[in-house]
């Protein structure tokens, strides 16, 4: 039988034993590094219940997740994070600590389909990452972003530019305007859309996906539990009605113009902290007062991080980097290697609420972050390390075991040393 | 030489269908008797023709089993390897026709659009359970809603008649092929309108890595793209030749 080779199934890469190295030594000094923080490294296993991916990402990795049914029967998935394996570790672990500190690293792998702008790159990635489980100080806030920080200073990244928010702000800013979970989801999710787009146009889309009323298709809606008639499944006639006059009290156009000019205007918002906050006080004059209270929480933080001597020069306030992704609840960051960079080489935030998504009945405030070991290797130049070695030739005359000495000696003496064996 | 190898769907009106369009392009196929799954066609030697399921005959052509093959483009989507060495020679063979669409029990009146069906998702989500879905069609199906924000679900996969599978219990919603929605609604199940996950006709496929094998190979291909689609076969031949050194 005709074998043909077996090809890599499309974009899964090789690993050169160059870029091992750098790469494994750039893990090694941050595992170094955290240690010193009082970091512990924990494994997660690479397979696990794809529902656990599913609950945390709220669907949105969804599409990503490379899943399969195993030998046992159970739908599983090759994890394209971490964090939410660490959540169950900590839980298991947290009656004996208050604060507990674990840094990982590993693969994990995320499906991008032809069609995306990813379409060309790995689908597995290396991530080496942080957490910081039990505490809501503001002191925590600011040691993981000096760890994310310090930690590219040891493997040789100095100046690296800093985004920073808080999601608590938008949340909380949004509810001013008395808007559905919906339309506030909407309002995250599209930020980059928000800041080039028209109005005009983002009223279209919200539109289309019905999160405005839409006057022109809008029917008179006296439905009861009586129109409701045939098969209907799983699900109840109440669940029916009870979605039907939700859709009546769907967004006026006029309650999401004022929030999306406010928004707009924020979003837009972006340089060093001071003069951020002092745009962002302005823009909220014509607001109740409380909300000035928003950015006390970047003077504190500022504040603690100067105390571990970060530079404060490097970072960026940037309003609009709202993250879409759902339990990020307060503090969010983004570095990049230098002010011109597109792709984030670390990122990372709180999710106070990520343990009750996946399951768990206390309250288990969280945050941490995860480097992006593969872009950063490429960055990186790999440490000029001459490697001395003895490369010895088997000839036909000369004797071999006067060549296996050598080499064994070699090899005990601390030189590489090996033999090219002739046929 | 060996043979250019051309799957054809062994059954349904895909068969029937694709018997005549070869016969319009004087390609008449010879079956000695329908229960014998190879035929030839005797005006052009050295063909032969592989009457295969078609839901099988994408694998077939990346397996490498055969070289040309008539199938549904849904079922190509569906089944074909990314990256693999496939491509359309004719995409509009113009029969065959067909929607892929998505299907829910119409008395969910407060259901119109994708939009909806992503909130039913988090619905059956509350309650603890995900929305099920019944098709054929996993890989296409799966794509459609994730992308559609239909996150919470369960695919279902049976092979028999779908359309009863709400009624049954098995699935809650089902995503089926259809022509004019009539068997859909016998089992009070209605369209979505912005459900159609894809529209599709019977397309003519390759697999070129088969077909570059020789220059014999080459040309019998090129006489029978030529017949088929009436247009010159060496642009086609000149493209797949670059994809191949890709």
């Amino acid at each position: 039988m005709k074998f043909k080779p077996v090809n890599k199934i499309p974009n899964m890469e090789d690993i050169s034993s160059e870029i091992i190295q750098k790469r494994d030594n750039i893990i090694y000094k941050l595992g170094s590094f955290l240690n010193l923080y009082g970091y512990d490294q924990v494994e997660t296993p690479i397979i696990e219940e794809t529902e656990l991916f599913i609950r945390k990402s709220g669907g949105e990795l969804s599409n990503k997740l490379y899943s399969f049914v195993e030998p046992g029967g159970n739908k599983v998935s090759l994890r394209p994070e971490i964090t939410s394996g660490l959540v169950r570790t900590a839980n298991q672990k947290i009656s004996t600590s208050k604060n507990l500190r674990f840094y990982y690293n590993g693969p994990v792998f995320r499906y991008s389909s032809p069609e995306e702008i990813y379409a060309n790159k790995s689908r597995q990635y290396t991530q080496f990452g942080a957490e910081l489980f039990g505490s809501k100080s503001i002191h925590s806030d600011a040691e993981i972003l000096s760890i994310a920080i310090k930690g590219l200073k040891i493997i040789g990244i100095n100046n690296p530019k800093i985004c920073i928010f808080n999601m608590n702000i938008i949340n909380e800013i949004l509810s001013i305007f008395n808007i559905s979970d919906r339309g506030r989801l909407f309002l995250i999710k599209n930020v980059e859309d928000i800041k080039i787009l028209s109005n005009k146009e983002i009223i279209k889309k919200a539109k289309s996906i019905g999160i405005i009323k839409n006057n022109k298709i809008e029917k008179n809606m006296t439905y009861s539990k009586d129109s409701i008639n045939g098969f209907i499944g799983r699900r109840t006639k109440a669940d029916i009605i009870n979605r039907i006059k939700l859709e009546e009290n769907l967004l006026d156009e006029n309650r999401f113009l004022s929030a999306l000019n406010f928004v707009k205007k924020m979003y837009k918002i972006s340089g060093d902290p001071d003069k951020s906050l002092s745009k962002f006080s302005k823009l909220l004059d014509n607001y109740d007062s409380k909300f000035k209270l928003l950015s006390q929480y970047f003077i504190d933080l500022i504040e603690a991080l100067e105390m571990e001597k970060i530079n404060i020069s490097n970072i960026i306030l940037d309003f609009g980097l709202s993250k879409s992704i759902s339990y990020y609840n307060g503090l969010i960051f983004d570095i990049y290697v230098n002010s011109k960079a597109i792709e984030s080489i670390a990122s990372g935030g709180r999710y106070d609420d990520l343990n009750k998504i996946l399951g768990y009945q206390n309250n288990l405030p969280a945050l941490g972050f995860a480097y992006n070991i593969d872009e950063i290797t490429k960055l990186l130049r790999s440490e000029e390390k001459k490697v001395s070695e003895n490369i010895l030739k088997q000839t036909k005359s000369n004797n071999m075991r006067e060549i296996i000495n050598k080499v064994n000696k070699d090899r005990e003496s601390g030189f590489r040393s090996y033999v090219e064996y002739i046929e | 030489m060996s043979n250019l190898r051309l799957a054809i769907p062994s059954t349904g009106a895909l068969y029937e269908d694709s018997i005549n369009f070869l016969q319009k392009k004087n390609l008449e196929i010879n079956r000695l008797n329908s229960r014998k799954y190879t035929a030839n066609i005797p005006s052009l030697k050295n063909i032969s023709v592989l009457f295969q399921r078609q839901s099988d005959i994408t694998m077939e052509l990346d397996n490498d089993s055969a070289d040309i093959g008539i199938v549904g483009l849904d079922r190509y989507f569906e089944s074909r390897l990314e990256k693999g060495n496939l491509e359309i020679m004719d995409k509009n063979l113009g029969f065959g026709h067909a929607k892929l669409v998505i299907a829910i029990p119409d008395s969910w009146i407060d259901v119109n659009s994708m939009f909806d069906l992503a909130d039913i998702s988090l619905e059956f989500r509350k309650k603890g359970r995900n929305m099920r879905i019944a098709t054929k069609y996993p890989r296409l199906v799966n794509r459609f809603l994730r992308t559609n924000d239909v996150n919470f679900i369960d695919i279902v996969h049976i092979s028999g008649g779908l359309e009863a599978a709400p009624i049954m219990g098995y699935a809650d919603i089902i995503a089926d092929i259809t022509a004019t929605g009539t068997t859909l609604k016998e089992n009070d199940l209605r369209i979505i309108d912005d459900g159609i996950v894809i529209e599709s006709q019977a397309v003519m496929i390759c697999n070129y890595a088969s077909i570059l094998i020789d220059d014999e190979k080459i040309n019998l291909f090129s006489t029978l793209y030529e017949r088929v689609t009436n247009k010159s076969a060496k642009v086609f031949v000149d493209n797949i030749r670059k994809y191949k050194t890709l």
